[in-house]
């Protein structure tokens, strides 16, 4: 219902525009109430800053920045003055980088060791986050003073001279964060060189609090041997807190589906009559077409080649299925 | 794929007495089942609406080529071709029969409602021809004209439904396994879906077809005209 | 064959729903109703199908085990009615602040 803010300025009446932003303003308040859940996900917790705590704070506050300058963008007047100015850059990489790219990364370090099996690097991984942070700040501060003196975006030349200085600043910047993606590619490499050392045998390398650490990593393709019983917020929190196995539970069968290519060969051909439909090349579209429904066709067809089942299965890494941990 | 045990430590409720109170652990599967086509159905109405919406704002877009009143006269059809209307129709009874025999699960292949299921897949074919049909009446009257919105709305909306109909040829398999468990199952996620495509298909044909051929919709092509920019008078 | 409860309802749904069909094939096609009123009386007419549909074909009734299925089929009618009622008003409005055509 905010959409029309990228809009503004695309000869839409007044009323529209004005129905649109103060939408787009009044999304900020429930934002803003996500922003308190999360701190008061953290408040009086025992914060440990490894590297995904790090981009997740960084998320905060600086989504909660771009947040602010999208706010002033959202009155159509000032985005009339404002549209396809560095002012407008500077916002959307405020939030895109912030929101995005500091949470992408905080799940990518978070959830590494349990996709993998085994823990990223960490003095790395710090030395990337900071590098990230400083050289946001630096690379597009300057660009919300450049956009409020004239600047605008895709510009071949420099028109203005005094842009400069910030400009230089902001080029730092840009050095700056790439020296992070490169502690990246170095966190990446050295560990996967070292990947036997850092292998994660407990299937939970952070002591979390949620059912993912209860398994081994990575998990077995059906996840949980048994359905665990949740009783509270934090399961696995509570189960360590509680102790070990209350109940030996009953196996049954686990009907997981068969692998199976009928999903990529329909896209295939979903794509080549895709492509004939827009160049109008009837007969590849029609045989695409026909290609794509025989495969959907072949591959519904025989039951049998859609399940396989397990039967009793231990974890492949010795953790046993939930309900029969032992305390750490 | 079925869901893992759930352990059974005498605390545990009965899934029969769960409904929609928050305990007990999951609901039957084909209640889960059914929930999560019927989602499924919701976003594929949600795309229709999608391009409802670009017919509706398309619909006076015609450029010079002709309007809903000349491509949906239903009055002509309906004479040259009383098989529109009937088909319109049997596109309720079909559905309704198919419903009817998978929810009354009959195993008898040679029982009337299955055989009257295969007549009525004939019809089928008739959704089909109507939209080809449609197509080479327009062309031979010329009115394919690229630059028509209308006519790419109007398509955009309906091919898909017709290709749909069209995905009906797969009948004739569940004669030949038999209603066994899983294709019981199957029909009866295919009938939740006709039934769905049904509500779409009212959509389409009361906006598309019923208010383009209109009697007020003389008056709103006269309208329409002089806006539409007769680049070829 | 005797009718079962479930039949019952498909035969009664069928034959609500023949009748909106022949009664939008007649108020579009004859003057039965005042001109102006047309579309008004065709939408009311689907709608009134779209309900025979929901109710008698997809059991989407005020059983315990429907409500989630209608939760799920008010947000999906909330957001038909956004993007339909939204794009026809934004491009009405985007449309009338365009250039007039040179005849």
């Amino acid at each position: 219902m905010v959409w029309l803010h990228h809009f503004f300025t695309m000869g839409a009446g007044a009323d529209v525009n004005a129905f649109f932003g103060i939408m787009s303003s009044i999304i900020a308040v429930p934002t803003g109430v996500k922003v308190f859940n999360w701190l008061f996900t953290m408040f009086r917790g025992r914060i440990v800053f490894r590297t995904p705590m790090l981009f997740a704070v960084g998320f905060i506050v600086t989504f909660v920045i771009g947040g602010l300058t999208g706010v002033l963008l959202a009155v159509p007047p000032v985005d009339f003055v404002l549209h396809n100015s560095a002012f407008l850059v500077a916002h959307f990489h405020n939030v895109i980088i912030g929101g995005v790219v500091f949470g992408a990364l905080a799940g990518i370090n978070y959830w590494f060791p349990k996709a993998f099996g085994f823990t990223l690097d960490e003095r790395l991984g710090k030395a990337s986050f900071w590098c990230w942070l400083i050289g946001f700040y630096l690379a597009f501060m300057p660009l919300y003073a450049l956009g409020l003196m004239g600047m605008t975006r895709r510009l071949q030349h420099i028109p203005d001279p005094s842009w400069q200085p910030l400009l230089l600043v902001a080029e730092a910047g840009a050095i700056v964060i790439f020296c992070g993606i490169l502690c990246q590619i170095a966190q990446l490499y050295v560990s996967i060189r070292t990947r036997e050392q850092r292998r994660d045998l407990t299937g939970d390398p952070w002591n979390g609090r949620t059912l993912e650490w209860s398994t081994s990593s990575p998990p077995p393709a059906y996840n949980f041997a048994v359905l665990p019983r949740v009783e509270t917020i934090d399961a696995f929190w509570h189960m360590k807190r509680t102790g070990g196995r209350p109940v030996e539970p009953a196996y049954e069968a686990i009907e997981m589906p068969r692998n199976s290519p009928a999903g990529f060969i329909t896209a295939f051909f979903a794509v080549v009559m895709g492509f004939a439909l827009i160049w109008h090349i009837w007969w590849m579209a029609i045989l695409g077409f026909l290609a794509a429904a025989i495969a959907v066709l072949i591959a519904g067809w025989s039951d049998r080649a859609r399940a396989r089942n397990l039967g009793r299965r231990s974890c492949a890494n010795g953790t046993g299925p939930v309900g029969l941990r032992q305390p750490a | 794929m079925t869901i893992a045990t759930i352990d059974r430590a005498p605390t545990a409720v009965p899934t029969e007495l769960a409904r929609g109170r928050g305990g007990g652990g999951p609901a039957s599967k084909r209640i889960v089942v059914a929930y999560g086509f019927w989602i499924f159905i919701l976003s594929d109405i949600v795309m229709f609406s999608a391009l409802f919406a670009a017919y509706a704002v398309l619909s006076g877009n015609t450029a010079g080529g002709p309007t809903g009143r000349e491509l949906f006269d239903l009055a002509q059809r309906l004479h040259r071709d009383d098989v529109s209307a009937v088909v319109e129709l049997y596109v309720r009874a079909r559905g309704v029969v198919r419903r009817t025999a998978a929810a009354g699960a009959l195993p008898d292949l040679r029982s009337p409602h299955i055989r009257a299921r295969c007549g009525l897949s004939v019809h089928r074919g008739l959704g089909i021809c109507r939209h080809g049909g449609e197509g080479r009446r327009a062309l031979a009257q010329r009115a394919f004209c690229p630059a028509s919105s209308l006519w790419s709305a109007r398509t955009a909306s309906t091919s898909p439904a017709g290709l749909i109909c069209a995905r009906s040829i797969w009948w004739p398999r569940s004669i030949a396994k038999g209603l066994r468990a899983a294709v019981l199952r199957r029909l009866l996620c295919w009938s939740l879906f006709w039934h769905a495509l049904d509500i779409v298909w009212v959509g389409v044909f009361t906006l598309v077809y019923l208010m383009g051929d209109s009697s007020d919709g003389r008056s709103r092509a006269r309208v329409r005209r002089p806006h539409a920019g007769r680049r070829r008078a | 064959m005797s009718p079962r409860p479930a039949i019952l309802s498909y035969t009664v749904g069928l034959g609500l729903a023949i009748l909106a069909t022949i009664a939008s094939f007649v108020v579009s096609q004859t003057n039965l109703l005042w001109a102006p009123g047309i579309p008004v009386g065709l939408i009311v007419l689907a709608f009134a199908q779209i309900g025979v549909h929901l109710v008698f074909f997809l059991h989407l009734g005020s059983g315990p085990d429907s409500t989630n299925n209608i939760l799920a089929l008010a947000f999906g009618v909330l957001i038909v009615f956004l993007v339909i009622t939204g794009s026809v008003w934004i491009i009405a409005n985007l449309n009338s602040n365009m250039m007039p055509m040179p005849q």
